[in-house]
């Protein structure tokens, strides 16, 4: 695996993330009673935008390498999530949450590397 | 995580929690679907571009049953979305990689590895430390 497959791997759980963050930032412009139609469109779209990069990067990278090598690498995007939200939504961390995502994380990679 | 319980009293059916477990459970029915799919319509062609994009099975019912549950848990995500922090939400919906494994053994006849077993086990446990501090604020409510 080179250097520019690892970039690849991490940039599509990147996109991943950016998705469900953009989507998050979305769904909560609709609590507010004055809904920004235009802002709520931004969102949307680069959060269905990003995770359709997502998809397509992960269907290539499939292509060129073994699923049960590639599949362990989706161990990091819980990590990656809860670093996303904490800082671009500024959603509180607690020590039990980190110690749940590590334990989800290595239990996927087990998972797929099975 | 107090976060995590502020949104308003909805009916029991909109629980954002609720659909956290729909979410999963229809995007584990959309991937057995799917591979039934693939799997009747493997052999139909023996054009390689087709063959790579999937195409072929578009021509089966079990496809379009597995786009239909994959779009209705997209819709459920979108709901748990609105209530509830992503980090939460995104770490307790990976109890898909608990469903997924089970479905494939039950219904495909897959067969569960011992080190398989092992990260299920690990999932379920990330999944119990995160949501157990949630179930207890819900009972207080």
């Amino acid at each position: 695996m080179n250097l520019t497959a690892i970039f690849l791997i991490i940039f599509s759980q990147v996109c991943l993330v950016a998705g469900q963050i953009w989507l998050k930032h979305a769904m909560n412009q609709t609590h507010h009673e004055t809904v920004k139609r235009s802002t709520f469109i931004l969102n949307f779209g680069l959060g269905i935008s990003a995770m359709t990069l997502w998809f397509l990067l992960w269907l290539g990278l499939m292509r060129h390498f073994d699923l049960s090598y590639l599949y362990p690498f989706e161990g990091l995007s819980p990590l990656l999530m809860a670093a996303g939200a904490s800082i671009f939504l500024k959603e509180k961390m607690t020590w039990r949450l980190w110690g749940g995502i590590l334990l989800i994380s290595i239990g996927l990679a087990l998972v797929s590397a099975s | 995580m107090s976060a995590a319980t502020t949104f308003p009293k909805l009916p029991w059916w909109l629980n954002p929690y609720l659909h956290i477990v729909l979410a999963a459970l229809q995007v584990t029915a959309s991937e057995v679907c799917l591979k039934l799919g693939a799997d009747q319509t493997a052999y139909v062609f023996h054009n390689p571009l087709l063959d790579s994009l999937g195409i072929a099975s578009l021509g089966t019912w079990w496809v379009w049953g597995g786009i239909l549950f994959y779009l209705g848990s997209f819709v459920s995500w979108l709901h748990v979305l609105r209530y509830i922090p992503l980090n939460i939400a995104f770490n307790l919906v990976n109890i898909e990689h608990v469903f997924i494994p089970l479905a494939s053994a039950f219904f495909l006849h897959e067969y569960i590895s011992p080190l398989r077993c092992a990260g299920i086990a690990l999932v379920l446990l990330g999944v119990w430390v995160i949501a157990k501090p949630l179930v207890n604020v819900e009972e207080k409510l």
